[in-house]
């Protein structure tokens, strides 16, 4: 099942995240610095949005491949490790999928717009079963 | 407390994100957070948020402001082993301090004081430079 609209996420509008990329091998998302979700230190995006925006971007990912009949239940654990400020005018999300089946594994890493300065590892696990 | 300016910039995001700071004070920050129950697996994405800013927010109250400033989260995580239902209260305890960070626990529970999540997290302090 592909996803190629956000529309059925909380906040996605609201933060400025829109869909890059989706293939095979990771989804990219995009998220445009703005007058919401910024917050952080040093005037940079607060650090709990970018762990959502992680988030997001991991649910995104898992409903890019999950099985029809199938729904993500909830997420399961998060862990955001920051290394530097995010500060550039665009966030870029890259999602790997690790793992797919009643556990789906996504490590996102969050990074400026040209990919080449890393603000944000994440990782997160998410529940998915059977649609009630 | 935190000087009021260096956490005035999050008011937009508690406010888009249906996040209320409720107290924080002596190492201790609570939020609650708005229910997210017209979305059928997104409930967690606004508790995140808040966890972080609970975080920091008790961090806050645990530093020497005439010699110390905040630095930035370095990490923290959380688990959900419980579906949340309605509204959550997020609650983070300093539980230890070093000279360079503080360690920050975190539950979140329902209305009902259920608790559905716990998260850990680190945040990095600084010493102030002499002018």
């Amino acid at each position: 099942m592909r996803d190629n609209n956000l529309s059925q996420y909380p906040f996605a509008d609201l933060l400025g995240i829109s869909i890059e990329s989706i293939d095979d091998k990771k989804i990219v998302l995009r998220m445009k610095r703005n007058n919401v979700n910024v917050g952080g230190v040093r005037n940079s995006i607060n650090g709990g949005i970018l762990a959502t925006y992680a988030e997001l971007a991991a649910h995104v990912a898992i409903n890019s491949r999950i099985l029809a009949g199938s729904e993500i239940k909830q997420t399961q654990d998060l862990s955001a490790a920051y290394l530097e400020s995010a500060i550039s005018d665009f966030i870029m999300a890259e999602a790997y999928i690790q793992r797919m089946g009643k556990t789906a594994t996504v490590t996102v890493e969050l990074k400026d717009e040209a990919f080449e300065k890393t603000f944000c590892i994440c990782r997160v696990t998410c529940s998915v079963g059977k649609i009630n | 407390m935190a000087e009021p300016e260096e956490f005035a910039s999050t008011l937009q995001v508690e406010d888009a994100l249906g996040i209320l700071r409720l107290e924080a004070t002596n190492g201790m920050a609570r939020y609650r957070v708005k229910s997210l129950t017209e979305y059928s697996h997104c409930r967690t994405l606004a508790i995140t948020t808040a966890v972080d800013l609970a975080l920091v927010r008790a961090a806050s109250t645990a530093i020497n402001h005439e010699t110390e400033e905040m630095n930035g989260t370095v990490e923290y995580n959380i688990s959900y082993f419980k579906t949340p239902v309605g509204e959550a209260i997020v609650t983070a305890k300093v539980s230890g301090r070093g000279e360079n960070i503080a360690v920050v626990e975190v539950s979140i529970s329902d209305a009902h004081q259920t608790v559905f999540g716990l998260g850990r997290g680190t945040y990095s302090v600084i010493a102030k430079k002499k002018l």
